[in-house]
Parts: C-alpha cells; sequence; structure tokens
C-alpha cells in the first residue's frame, strides 16, 4: 500500500516537473515574432505609396509575393486603393506563425 | 521455521534497496540540466541589432533638396548602391561592411556579413552578382549564422543590362556571424 | 523444509522483471525533478530586452490628465508634474521606431530631472516598493559623445544585455541671416505649416514646437540693439505683438541682453552676432502657427527694414540625422 503511494506521488512530482520545463525561453518567443518583417514590410509599401501614389503602385504585388514565398516563407500582399484620396492601403501578412492584417488611411 | 514465505520479504528488500539506490542516482543527476534554448539568446541579440543597422541604412540621414523627384529627395544608402551598375561589386562590398561596422558600433569587428539580393524579372526569382566574395570575411556556412531581410525599392535601376530603368522592389538578405 | 534448489520461481521474476522496467522508465524520466523546483532566476535578458524595445520604439506616454495635455511630450513638462509620466521612451513617435528625439535623450540622461534609481524604476522597468530591484546600466554612444545613467557593470555577475543602433534626430543648426547694411529693423517670420512640409515627413522637418530653435544674425560691427520681441500673425496678416514677450533675451559678440540697448562689436572677423535661443516647447503656450521675431536697431541706422522667412530656403539650415548605439544591462 505504502508502496503504490510512493509511486503515485512520484508521479504527481514527475508531472510538475515536466510544467516547468514545458514553454518557451523569452528568446525563442522574442525570434518567433516577426516584428522587424512586419516594420519593414510597412516601411516598404509606405515608400511605394509615397513615390507612385496615384501612378499604379500595385504593380509590384507580383514580385513582392513570389519573392515572400521563397525566400522567406510568408505570404504578403498590399493594395493601394488609387480612387480615394487618402490613398487608402491595406496590408496583409502572415508567417505560418503570426497574422497580420492593417488598413492605413 | 523455514518456509518459502520468505520471499516476500525478500521482494520488500529488493524493493526497498532499490528505491534507496534509485533516490541516491537522483540527487546525484539532478546537478546539471541543459536548459532547453539558452542558444537563442545570442542570436536573438545578434539578430535584432542587425534589423537596426539595415534599418539605417535604408533610411535617408539628409533630406535632399537638390532631387528631382520624391524617390530621390529621401533616397538612402542601399536605395542608392543597389540601383548603380553592379558590373564591378568590389567598392560596393567593402564600403557596405564598412558601413555596417559604423553603424552597429565600432568594437563589433566580429561580426562578418555576406550579403544576397534577389529579385523578380516577371518569370522567376534571380539574385544579382553585388557581391565580392573576394574582400568580404569568407563565408563557409559552417559558422553558426542569423539572417535578417530588407526590402529595398529600387526606381531607376541601372540594371538587369537588357531592361534598365524598370522599377523594382528587391529583397537583400545579409547572413551575419560573430567569429 | 530446507530446500537447496536455490531457484527462484517464475511468477516472481516475471513480476520483478515488469517493476523493475516500470522503475527504469520512471527514473529515467525524472532526472530534473529537483533542478526544476531550485531555479528561481530572472530572465534578465528578456528584460533588457523589453527595456531596449521601450527606449527606441516608444515615445513614452505621460497620464492623459497632466495639466498640459500631451499625449508624448514628457521632455516639455515642468519637475513638479514628474509623477504624470506613466512610460519613458525617446522615440520621435510610433510610427518612426528607431529615431530617437535630441531633446528626449538629453531629458532621459538629466540626472537633475529624474532621481536615479527610483524614477526610473517606475516608468522603465515597472517595478516599485517590495518588488525585486533591477540594477541596470544605460550607455548612448555616438560620434562625439557618450552619455550614461546607472551603475557601473558588474564583472562577476551574469547580467542581461542587449544593443541597439539608433538614429538620432539633431535639433536644426545653422540658421544665420546676413543683416547687414545697418538696418533699423530686421523681421524673421515664422510659419509653422511651411516648416511641417508634408513631402519632408515627421522624420526630416523642423518642428519648433517640440524642437529648440536658434536664430543667429550677422550684422555691421557697431550697432546698437534696442529691443528684441515677438509678434504673432494671424491669417489677414496683421501683426500684434504677444504680451510679455518683448526685452527677449540673447548673447551678442558683446554683452549678453537684457538690460537692452546693447552695443554689438565687432567680434574679429569684421562683423558682430546676435543670437537668439528659443529652447524646446517655448511656443507651444501661444497655440498660434505664425509668428514675427523682429529686432529693433538704433533708429537713426541709416538702412531700410530687412525681412526674411525661416524656411528651408535658408542655405545654411540643416536638421540631420545622426547614427548612435545603445546598450542596456541590466542585473
Amino acid at each position: 500500500m505504502a508502496f503504490i503511494i510512493s509511486i503515485t506521488i512520484f508521479f504527481l512530482a514527475l508531472i510538475a516537473n515536466q510544467s516547468t520545463l514545458v514553454g518557451k525561453t523569452t528568446a525563442e518567443a522574442v525570434l518567433d515574432f516577426p516584428k522587424n518583417d512586419i516594420q519593414d514590410l510597412k516601411h516598404e509599401i509606405l515608400r511605394i505609396r509615397e513615390v507612385y501614389a496615384t501612378e499604379n503602385p500595385n504593380d509590384f504585388n507580383d514580385a513582392i509575393q513570389k519573392i515572400a514565398i521563397a525566400k522567406k516563407s510568408s505570404i504578403l500582399h498590399y493594395s493601394i486603393d488609387t480612387s480615394d484620396i487618402s490613398l487608402k492601403t491595406q496590408i496583409y501578412f502572415n508567417n505560418g506563425i503570426t497574422e497580420y492584417n492593417e488598413i492605413y488611411y | 521455521m523455514v518456509t518459502d514465505e520468505a520471499q516476500l520479504y525478500t521482494i520488500e528488500g529488493i524493493s526497498a534497496a532499490l528505491l534507496m539506490v534509485i533516490t541516491a542516482y537522483l540527487i546525484l543527476s539532478s546537478t546539471s540540466i541543459l536548459t532547453p534554448g539558452d542558444t537563442h539568446i545570442s542570436d536573438m541579440q545578434l539578430e535584432q541589432l542587425g534589423n537596426d543597422v539595415l534599418k539605417m541604412m535604408d533610411t535617408a540621414e539628409e533630406f535632399d533638396e537638390t532631387g528631382v523627384t520624391i524617390y530621390e529627395k529621401k533616397q538612402s544608402y542601399l536605395e542608392e548602391e543597389l540601383s548603380k551598375d553592379l558590373s564591378n561589386p568590389n567598392s560596393f562590398t567593402t564600403d557596405f561592411i564598412d558601413k555596417f561596422r559604423e553603424y552597429a558600433g565600432d568594437d563589433d569587428k566580429k561580426v562578418k556579413v555576406f550579403l544576397v539580393t534577389s529579385y523578380w524579372d516577371g518569370s522567376e526569382i534571380k539574385t544579382v552578382g553585388c557581391w565580392d566574395a573576394s574582400v568580404a570575411p569568407p563565408f563557409t556556412g559552417r559558422d553558426h549564422y542569423v539572417t535578417v531581410t530588407r526590402w529595398v525599392h529600387l526606381n531607376d535601376p541601372a540594371w538587369p543590362a537588357w531592361d534598365p530603368g524598370h522599377a523594382k522592389t528587391v529583397l537583400l538578405e545579409v547572413y551575419l556571424w560573430r567569429d | 523444509m530446507i530446500d537447496d534448489s536455490g531457484q527462484m520461481s517464475i511468477d516472481f521474476l516475471i513480476g520483478f522483471t515488469i517493476f523493475i522496467i516500470g522503475i527504469i522508465i520512471v527514473v529515467t524520466l525524472m532526472s530534473g525533478l529537483l533542478v526544476g523546483l531550485q531555479s528561481k532566476t530572472i530572465d534578465l535578458d528578456a528584460v533588457a530586452y523589453r527595456t531596449g524595445v521601450i527606449l527606441v520604439e516608444d515615445p513614452g506616454q505621460l497620464n492623459p490628465e497632466n495639466p498640459y495635455g500631451y499625449a508624448d511630450e514628457w521632455e516639455l513638462i515642468d519637475l513638479a508634474y514628474k509623477d504624470d509620466i506613466l512610460r519613458l521612451g525617446m522615440a520621435l513617435s510610433k510610427d518612426y521606431p528607431n529615431i530617437l528625439t535630441r531633446a528626449k535623450v538629453e531629458g532621459f540622461f538629466d540626472s537633475s530631472f529624474f532621481s536615479y534609481p527610483d524614477d526610473y524604476r517606475r516608468t522603465l522597468f515597472f517595478t516599485g516598493e517590495g518588488m525585486y530591484e533591477y540594477h541596470f546600466n544605460i550607455m548612448l554612444t555616438d560620434l562625439n559623445s557618450y552619455l550614461s545613467i546607472g551603475e557601473s557593470v558588474p564583472t562577476n555577475q551574469q547580467y542581461g544585455y542587449i544593443k541597439r543602433a539608433v538614429f538620432i534626430k539633431e535639433p536644426p543648426n545653422g540658421a544665420v541671416f546676413n543683416c547687414t547694411g545697418d538696418p533699423k529693423r530686421v523681421d524673421i517670420n515664422l510659419n509653422f505649416s511651411t516648416l511641417h512640409d508634408g513631402d519632408r515627413g515627421p522624420i526630416y522637418w523642423i518642428d519648433p514646437l517640440k524642437e529648440k530653435i536658434i536664430i543667429r544674425l550677422i550684422t555691421d560691427a557697431g550697432v546698437k540693439l534696442e529691443n528684441v520681441y515677438l509678434s504673432h500673425v494671424d491669417e489677414n496678416g496683421i501683426i500684434s505683438p504677444i504680451p510679455g514677450q518683448y526685452n527677449l533675451p540673447v548673447t551678442t559678440s558683446g554683452d549678453p541682453a537684457p538690460p537692452y540697448r546693447v552695443n554689438i562689436p565687432d567680434d574679429g572677423s569684421g562683423a558682430g552676432y546676435v543670437e537668439i535661443e528659443f529652447p524646446q516647447g517655448y511656443f507651444e503656450p501661444f497655440s498660434a502657427s505664425k509668428f514675427q521675431l523682429s529686432f529693433d536697431f538704433d533708429p537713426d541706422a541709416t538702412g531700410s527694414p530687412q525681412l526674411y522667412d525661416y524656411d528651408y530656403s535658408v542655405p545654411s539650415l540643416s536638421s540631420p540625422l545622426t547614427p548612435a548605439t545603445l546598450e542596456v544591462c541590466v542585473w
């Protein structure tokens, strides 16, 4: 009886122990979140918007999508509404772990 | 009187001995544990620094009033260098490495870089020959490296030779490692 | 009965074997049991990284009920309202990470404004009394200066560390107006909507509300300066002096003023100079956007009044970005 109880306590201690090692260290969590990718993408889209304004700014969508899938394993796409005076811009980013959606006026 | 009940005592004796041995083993073996993920910290620091430096290189240090278009007025170092004719990448390579070290702080001469630039030409992804490996630190791929990337927009590039002036967005990939 | 066969029954062996295999599996899974329960370390690299992000990518935040009505311009508030600062950050704005402003940098490292370590612990590390007291060292290094806050980094202890590379937006310099010709008066127009040029964007424009403005006039040697005052220009072009904004302090190649009138001697190059400095936040209380700064010289001067615009057409005016690195150590 005591033997069974001691084995049971060992098993519970095992569960308690594994719970502290499970989960990520902060460095992994920081590396996983694509903060720099999203900031970089937004900077690029705003640059395109500033330089081209109403002259076909959406032409670069194709190149950005293809390169992003091949090199960065992420899906990107943007659209700039040229009929709108404030050039409403929509940005989408998805790298499998994080999904980001933004509408910028 | 000797009977075969002694088997019960024997089992208890053996399991008691085992428990004591196992406890002793547990205590002694729990002194050193390899915590998962410790190796990522230096990666994170290097990656953040690399991203910061690329962002600085992609920002113009001053507003250039003499530029004709809005693109030229805020043209950054990367945009300007990658728009040039890259047939002799030697000067770009040494210049890039120097500027990287300048922005990252002088004592980081241990940080080595290697650059690949990719663009889309309508049917496939091609790389631009902008890096002269003979003047750069050798990249073997055996050192542990991190990759940082930056999108650069070129309004009027002087390459490729059969289609210059076609505006494009290129992806710059920089491999960073510490010696 | 003593039996010398010495063999154990098969049932016993099978039971024992199963038991031993079970014990071995449990033991190999348990090798980290005691270590896990003893670990109490804080992930100091995480704290350093978070602090680095707050300093470099966040403009800071003030209590929404602060008497000035500012959202993030904590560098402009008075010492008495220091407790209204909720979070310190040096970035220009949240849309422009990695660009710091010189005013915020100077405010952050000003040990006469923030008391080390309590103010920093409250607004940057978010610990207070009774919580863990972080020791830290924050250093900003640029081309020719080195600013730091905190204790010196320990050599025998593990510490969390991060290094960020940033640009610092410097206040505009080089606004020099050539006012030779012995004018009676020099007027300089300051139009904030021209300065907030949409093409340049917030990184490259001059923001007189938040940045230090220095204006220098080159004058003939020997002229006399009577008064310097500031006027407000409304949308119809009517100029009205602002009450209390006269006899403004200036430095000259001779004595500083007030008291007026002051003589402007030759500073060695054949001409004299007058320089006025408006610290950051000076124009904020007037809630107007067009001003005129007037320099009254001796009424017997022979030249006619001169008018200049303080805008991007002044050839020597520049507001550059200087590169710097910020290092945070926490232990």
